[in-house]
């Protein structure tokens, strides 16, 4: 059968083709993406580089308030990332396994994807008039009379960054957790109930190890992408709360290529070990509890 | 007429337990929809920076096109242009890549090869494409540069869209083809492209979608290209004037991303 299925896998031509883009793909996508964990070595000159050994890209970049920069996203995002862990945990769990297919479901499910192709900018930019200290929130403080002085720390603040982030990575949580918890067979929550397990006991011993993957995964596409946003901080942040994307946008303004290289190889460096973390905690899972329940799932 | 144990099917939650999860969900969900309505109803209204939706008028709409104001007819037309070639290309790549994946060897390391780059910061693509043609090599970004940035980002999202419909479809129509006669060409255009037209199409949308909306890598690979996302983004950040005419443009493009992604899924989802 494997042969005349090899032989159905396209004419010379396609696969010349396909070998030609993945070729590109990878020299032209994945090794610029790489080679700035070179690039960050050496040394610049005006808009170009001279090839020499230079940590002089580190030393501009580890300076007292980069760091501080750095340590705020990491600390930024790591919260964030724990509430939408918190959030969707539960509403993922039940969209697949407490919610029965109909219409609830499918809207609810459209609607955790139509933001990925929404303008980032677009909806966050509203939040400033609805924090803002002429804003929505303020006037209902004022005219209720809970507070006649605006309240100044809605907006161009961390509250406010972490407002913003919240929304948008929503979904990326909601899906990994979702599909993980989907492929759980029904029959293994079943049988936990039977054995006389309540429900936190299930989801210790049943649910949580069998999703652990989605969890990884929530997790890596929640956070990684979130180290790098630049709208949240931008536009509700007002230049207080300065995000890694900002420092970009200082050295790259400044022209110093090597800086921003050295400063997106921390971010290659974030994501590789996130990547190699997710691979260890899977690998470890198969090798313990994952052999069973895929003999009983088989 | 509930029957009692009307409760979820796996038995795994209480009535608390579900009211707790709908509140969750309830509430991130609040965060991310109240700012997209709140711009609808903003962009109608008489001072949109007091988030107050009334008084309401159109003011905002019928001045978009007036003299001065309608400076963003040129990076419309350049997001448009390039959304329509990223939308092609991707789709034509996808399409390729897809069709070979459930045939190939080592599917796991092609699909890892083109799919990790959906978790990449999109800020980290913008710099690299940046630092490497731009310093590292010298070639001017421009054009080209935002193409291959948008390109990056969508090419992944055409790719699991060409993968649902390339899964789904049987292998065995195209034996069954061949063996009545049909030749190589006949086999791909009557057999498999019809039955993965959902995918493609869902594939052009979504592309171009992403495409049109994209920011933070446009916001370094650009050269001196303006986009549309571009034009809004300085605009709004730069606490200018023109905040309510921001707000109405945004409204519109948000209002007709909604449509085309709500379009892509249908097509995408539907069964027959």
């Amino acid at each position: 059968m494997s042969a005349m299925r090899k032989g159905q896998a396209g004419t010379g031509v396609e696969q010349a083709a396909i070998g030609t883009i993945t070729v590109l793909w990878v020299l032209g996508v994945l090794l610029p993406i790489l080679s700035l964990l070179v690039i960050s070595f050496i040394q610049g000159k005006g808009l170009g580089f001279v090839w020499a050994f230079s940590t002089k890209a580190y030393a501009d970049i580890l300076v007292d308030f980069r760091i501080e920069i750095v340590l705020r996203t990491l600390r930024i995002v790591a919260a964030v990332t724990l509430i939408e862990l918190l959030l969707a945990f539960p509403f993922a769990l039940w969209l697949a396994k407490g919610l029965k297919p109909g219409w609830l479901k499918s809207t609810l499910l459209i609607l955790l994807v139509v933001p990925f192709f929404l303008s980032p900018a677009a909806r966050t930019i509203v939040w400033r008039s609805i924090l803002g200290s002429e804003g929505l929130v303020n006037i209902f403080l004022a005219q209720t009379g809970i507070s006649p002085e605006p309240v100044s720390w809605l907006l161009f603040s961390e509250f406010s960054v972490h407002l913003g982030l919240i929304g948008p990575y929503f979904p990326s949580m909601v899906w990994p957790l979702f599909i993980s918890f989907s492929l759980i067979d029904d029959e293994l929550i079943k049988a936990s109930r039977d054995l006389g397990a309540d429900a936190f006991t299930t989801l210790r011993h049943v649910v949580v190890p069998l999703a652990l993957p989605g969890i990884a995964a929530g997790l890596v596409f929640t956070a990684i992408p979130m180290l790098g946003d630049n709208v949240a901080s931008t536009l509700l942040g007002g230049g207080n709360v300065a995000l890694i994307a900002e420092s970009f946008d200082d050295l790259i303004r400044a022209m110093n290529y090597p800086g921003a290289a050295a400063l997106a190889s921390l971010l290659v460096l974030a994501m590789l070990l996130a990547f190699l973390v997710a691979r260890l905690v899977l690998a470890r899972r198969q090798a313990s509890e994952g052999g069973i329940f895929a003999e009983m799932q088989a | 007429m509930r029957k009692p144990n009307s409760l979820p099917p796996a038995g795994l939650f209480t009535r608390n337990g579900v009211r707790f999860a709908v509140a969750c969900g309830v509430f991130a969900m609040i965060l991310l929809y109240l700012p997209i309505v709140g711009l609808i109803l903003l962009s109608f209204s008489a001072q949109p920076l007091t988030g107050i939706p009334w008084p309401l008028t159109v003011e905002w709409y019928t001045s978009l096109v007036e003299g001065e104001n309608a400076r963003w007819l040129k990076p419309l037309a350049t997001s448009v242009g390039i959304g329509f070639l990223v939308s092609f290309s991707a789709t034509a790549a996808a399409l390729l890549i897809g069709r070979a994946v459930p045939l190939a060897r080592r599917s796991g390391g092609l699909l890892a090869t083109y799919l990790s780059v959906i978790v990449m910061p999109g800020i980290l693509i913008g710099i690299a494409i940046l630092i490497f043609y731009r310093g590292l090599i010298g070639i001017r970004t421009g054009f080209w540069s935002v193409f291959l940035a948008h390109f990056i980002w969508a090419l992944p999202f055409a790719l699991l869209c060409i993968l649902i419909v390339v899964v789904r479809f049987d292998r065995r129509l195209l034996d069954a083809a061949r063996d009545l006669g049909a030749g190589r060409l006949r086999r791909f255009l009557d057999v498999e492209l019809p039955l993965l037209m959902p995918g493609i199409s869902a594939s052009l949308f979504f592309s171009f979608l992403l495409s049109f909306n994209e920011l933070p890598r446009t916001l370094y690979a650009r050269g001196g290209i303006i986009t549309l996302p571009y034009y809004l983004w300085t605009a709004s950040s730069s606490h200018s004037t023109q905040v309510s005419l921001i707000y109405a443009l945004s409204a519109v493009i948000t209002v007709a991303s909604f449509l085309l992604t709500l379009a892509a899924m249908r097509l995408l989802t539907r069964k027959d």
